[in-house]
């Protein structure tokens, strides 16, 4: 199980999360993998300059990181394997934990190198991989199946804000798998009665390109494909699009749900995605992860114009708006433990 | 370790004091001292312009020959990433 | 390599220019590079950067508030729509570091310190720190190339009598100061302990009790006390840590005059730290100044030893410990002539690697204390080890100071460099770039001062092809305690240096004005600035003399050319010079005494 944890914004509580997942998975018996597709770790917040929690790991867990973090970690580390993946912080290695300690993760930053990444480590040994995001970065994060969203004070101080967002990542994250196969098609594909549409090679669908394609629509439209990244105008076009037809039935399938979530604003794309349910369509996805649960924390940095001090928000008023619009636990790790989380990404199947 | 720890040799305050006199300005100067808890502090520059002083202030926190601090503090941080 | 496709992404409402720099200067290096506009939509950014197929993309932008989440989104755009699987985003701005460039998914991170260069070595894929460690230097020599000829004839014939007569009069005269010279070559070359230890005995025999007190009881001067090997341990330790970051040249275009500094805090220590800052800050060679007790007293002392007064003492460990943690292209100096050790401190200098020495006759009579007649005997034998050790010797023009007239300082200094010549050793002229009490007095810089120490140096040049090293520090006299004044004075009378073309320079810290406590690291660091803003402000153009300095020229040499006939007509250089020739009572020189009745 590769199971990933997002931030909606820096300072959401993405470590804290992490950690206290390492610490059950190694009660329950299982060492986990980490690795961590930014920087994270260090002492002080690069940018607020104040604390940030680090990561423990204990003997026998698998670490991948960046060379130059080797040296700043008070973990004894066993380098196993050179990734041949390399970072602004030098080389990538899948090490050993030989002594437990403290690490600093800033592991692969891209797609396809945390999937390789992954994939040693999995070679390697760890069934369970656990990999931290950093500040709002989710592209990455595609690789895994299961995802755990920190949010909180430092993504909104408005409780009606967080629960839309996270109202909106709940239903963007809701679709399945579509059942066709849509391996390195390139560009957007419209699967008709009779015949389909490949449109020219790209991994970018902006609103010139759904259009071109859109202008392309043949007989019976059954399916579109679009495996690349597409824009919040894109998907806003493409709902007026299929809004002027009939689209009762045809499916749209979207590379993966992180992919959707960056089109824009969280809020706005949920919108968009409950407009195509209501015409009918269906949305799948080529790849899915599960979301696992929602992390709160009331903690933010708060900026005076010069400086930032710590300031937090009324954790029971924000738990009650994000539990009212949807079913995804809402957990604040510190307040309520981490059995809950563990089992939401843990459990089998 | 204190920040101070690593200041290398000197520790230099320049500021413009609003007063009346260079005499007021030193006695001024020689008070910052205290009140940014360094005790006494050597006053290099003070020019008095009329409406105050500009002065430059320095605080020796390690002497040729002291015990440094830093010196003491680098041992075991060799490796710098 | 194939020339590659480079994308330069100004990702800021408004600031361009650093991007437009790098983007020049990657087209002038063949780099095919296409340049958005700064206020562009980072969809639109995305689109183009997805169609271009791109090697790699340069993003500049300047942290703030809110600006990391942008640049995350920003690096989570370009992966998802593949970009990255073809192209290396580059993050370049201020307050960018590496470690952020990491957390933000960028390959890399530039702050806006980075120079060009450094960018197009990571593009390239050569070593990313090749650009911050500079070439390896090459120890430069400062009196290669000249001739030492003596261009004006009547100065030629004065000087050649003036040492000729010196040299005769020292011959077969010792003082104890060239006795132990000669002890101390045979205990450096000594192998048995046993008969080192006679040696030193009689080494000894020939010092103060002070030294003898320091060897025999390890009982040392008041302040002075021997560095521990674990502090020695540390140093090297926290040196080897660290390297010189971005090294700065104070030069923008050539690479004379050399750049020196004094050393001598009184605590190696101290003194190799600030160095090594130095070093990275432009500076190209040190001058060892040592206590001024040391100047009282027959033989020096033995050991790494910190002294908590100004002044750091002069042994033979203390030096090599320079020398060992120094740059090995870094030029290090001891000074020789003041009190009663010349001889031995050059050779103690040269034994542990020293570069150059500082000897001067006159001066170290006048203005530094030793009896006349001393210096003499002691200051032929010095010279002969520099010579034999081909270790060049400054002579610097400090009676000045004190009031006297600059061409009897410039005859002084002529005497010591022919002397040196005749002697097969390599002298370097040190006239004062100062603002001197003859020269206030007489209201010589009352128009300007680039005028007068213009004169100087022209006069100089006229008599003889030697180097010139303007010092002693340069600005004297001219700086206050006020920080930015003293910077700024010393930056102008570098700029003058350097328009001059001289062969190097000794700077002070924005400290010199200030007596009463040592030279602070941040107070070197500031006129350092001042000066590589002045190389950089002038490079290079220079300083147009008015008129008044070829009068001035005129009359220096003129002068020069008097005293030099006037000390040819005395008995010997001791007696000229305890005559007041080179610099009498009302000049403000007095002939010193240390030392007086000791030679033999």
């Amino acid at each position: 199980m590769i199971i990933g944890v997002a931030g909606t914004a820096k300072n959401t509580g993405k470590t804290t999360a992490l950690c206290a997942l390492i610490r059950m998975a190694c009660a329950n018996g299982r060492l986990p993998g980490v690795t961590g597709i930014g920087y994270d770790g260090e002492e002080r917040d690069n940018i607020t300059l104040l604390p940030k929690p680090r990561i423990t790991v204990l003997p026998g867990m698998l670490v991948s990181t960046s060379e130059a973090c080797l040296a700043a970690s008070t973990a004894r580390l066993r380098v196993l394997k050179q990734t041949g993946v390399v970072t602004a912080l030098g080389r990538v290695v899948v090490a050993e934990v030989e002594a437990g300690g403290l690490v600093v993760v800033a592991g692969p930053n891209k797609t396809s190198d945390l999937s390789l990444v992954t994939r040693e480590m999995q070679n390697l040994g760890s069934t369970d991989i656990l990999v931290d995001g950093s500040l709002n970065r989710i592209a990455p994060m595609s690789v895994v199946q299961r995802v755990v969203f920190a949010t909180g004070g430092a993504r909104s101080v408005h409780p009606a804000v967080l629960a839309d967002e996270t109202a909106a990542i709940e239903l963007i994250f809701k679709s399945g798998e579509g059942a066709g196969d849509y391996t390195d098609i390139g560009g957007i594909r419209l699967v008709g009665r009779d015949i389909q549409v490949q449109c020219r090679a790209s991994a970018f669908h902006g609103y010139d390109e759904i259009a071109e394609a859109m202008g392309r629509i043949p007989e019976g439209l059954k399916e579109i494909v679009l495996p690349g990244m597409v824009t919040a105008d894109g998907l806003a076009l493409l709902r007026d699009r299929l809004q002027a037809m009939n689209p009762e039935g045809v499916s749209v399938i979207f590379d993966n749900p992180f992919r959707i979530l960056l089109s824009g604003e969280p809020a706005v794309v949920g919108r968009l995605l409950g407009e195509f349910s209501r015409m009918s369509v269906n949305v799948r996805y080529r790849r899915a992860t599960t979301l696992a649960a929602i992390t709160f924390n009331p903690y933010y940095p708060a900026f005076d114009g010069t400086s930032y001090r710590a300031a937090y928000l009324e954790s029971a008023v924000v738990r009650a708006a994000l539990a009212g619009v949807h079913s995804t636990p809402v957990i604040d790790v510190l307040a309520d433990g981490a059995e809950a989380l563990f089992s939401r990404c843990f459990a089998e199947g | 370790m204190k920040a101070l720890d690593n200041v290398l040799d000197g520790l230099d305050i320049e500021t413009y004091l609003v007063c009346g006199s260079e005499h007021e300005g030193k006695d001024l100067a020689l008070r910052l001292g205290h009140e940014l808890n360094l005790g006494d502090v050597d006053i290099m520059f003070c020019e008095f312009d009329g409406y105050g002083v500009r002065v430059r202030l320095r605080k020796y926190v390690h002497r040729p020959g002291d015990p440094y601090r830093w010196l003491l503090a680098s041992r075991g941080e060799g490796g710098e990433a | 390599m194939t020339p590659r496709r480079v994308l330069c992404v100004p990702l800021d409402p408004v600031h361009d220019v650093g991007i437009k720099i790098i983007r020049n200067a990657l087209a002038v290096r063949g780099y095919t590079t296409d340049l958005l506009s700064p206020d562009l939509p980072m969809e639109e950014v995305v689109r183009r950067a997805a169609a271009g197929g791109y090697d790699e993309i340069l993003v500049s932008r300047t942290l703030g508030y809110g600006v990391a989440e942008l640049l995350g989104r920003f690096v989570d755009l370009l992966d998802a729509s593949g970009v990255r699987e073809h192209s290396r985003v580059i993050l370049g701005g201020k307050a960018i570091t590496s470690e952020l460039a990491a957390e933000l998914g960028f390959d890399r991170g530039f702050d806006e310190h980075a120079r060009v260069e450094d960018i197009i070595a990571f593009l390239e894929g050569r070593d990313p720190d090749a650009g911050t460690k500079g070439p390896q230097k090459k120890k430069p020599s400062l009196t290669a190339g000249y001739s030492y000829k003596v261009h004006d004839a009547r100065i030629a014939a004065s000087l050649d009598e003036i040492v000729e007569k010196l040299l005769r009069w020292t011959e077969g005269k010792s003082t104890p100061g060239t006795r132990r010279a000669l002890l101390r070559a045979k205990m450096l070359e000594e192998t048995s302990d046993t008969r080192r230890a006679g040696l030193q005995n009689e080494y000894l025999g020939l010092a103060d009790g002070v030294i003898a007190d320091a060897f025999r009881r390890n009982v040392y001067p008041k302040g002075v006390r021997t560095i521990s090997p674990e502090e020695i341990g540390r140093l090297k330790e926290m040196l080897a840590a660290r390297h010189s970051f971005r090294p700065v040249s104070l030069h923008h275009s050539g690479d004379r005059p050399l750049v020196f500094k004094f050393l001598g805090s009184g605590c190696p220590i101290l003194d190799i730290v600030h160095a090594k800052v130095c070093e990275r800050w432009g500076v190209e060679g040190f001058l060892i100044i040592n206590p001024s007790w040391e100047a009282r007293y027959e033989g020096l002392l033995d050991g790494v030893l910190s002294h908590q007064n100004d002044g750091t003492v002069t042994s033979a460990q203390n030096i090599r410990l320079m020398r060992e943690l120094l740059d090995p292209s870094t030029l290090l100096t001891v000074r020789a002539h003041r009190g009663l050790n010349t001889p031995e401190t050059v050779l103690l200098a040269a034994h542990a690697g020293a570069d150059m020495t500082k000897i001067d006759l006159v001066y170290g009579s006048l203005g530094a204390g030793t009896d006349p007649a001393r210096l003499a005997v002691d200051g032929v034998e010095a010279i002969r080890l520099a010579a034999r050790y081909s270790m060049p010797y400054d002579i610097p023009g400090n009676d000045e100071l004190s009031g006297v007239p600059a061409w009897k300082t410039l005859a002084g200094l002529l005497i010591n460099v022919h002397l040196g010549t005749r002697l097969g050793a390599r002298a370097i002229l040190k006239p004062l770039f100062c603002y001197g009490p003859h020269i206030v007095i007489h209201g010589l810089m009352r128009q300007t001062f680039i005028d007068y120490n213009a004169a100087k140096i022209r006069a100089l040049r006229e008599i003889v092809d030697c180097p010139i090293w303007p010092g002693e520090p340069i600005a004297f006299m001219t700086q206050t305690e006020d920080r930015v004044q003293s910077a700024t004075a010393t930056a102008f009378h570098a700029a003058l240096a350097t328009a001059l073309h001289v062969d190097a320079m000794t700077v002070a810290s924005t400290d010199e004005a200030y007596s009463r406590g040592p030279i602070c690291m941040a107070s070197r660091i500031d006129s350092l600035q001042g000066i590589h803003e002045a190389s950089r402000f002038m490079g290079e153009a220079g300083f147009a003399p008015t008129p008044a300095a070829d009068g001035m020229t005129e009359d220096l040499h003129t002068k020069i050319a008097d005293v030099l006939d006037q000390v040819k007509a005395a008995p010997d250089l001791p007696t000229a010079i305890a005559t007041g020739l080179l610099g009498n009572e009302e000049d403000g020189a007095y002939p010193g005494t240390f030392g007086k009745g000791t030679v033999s």
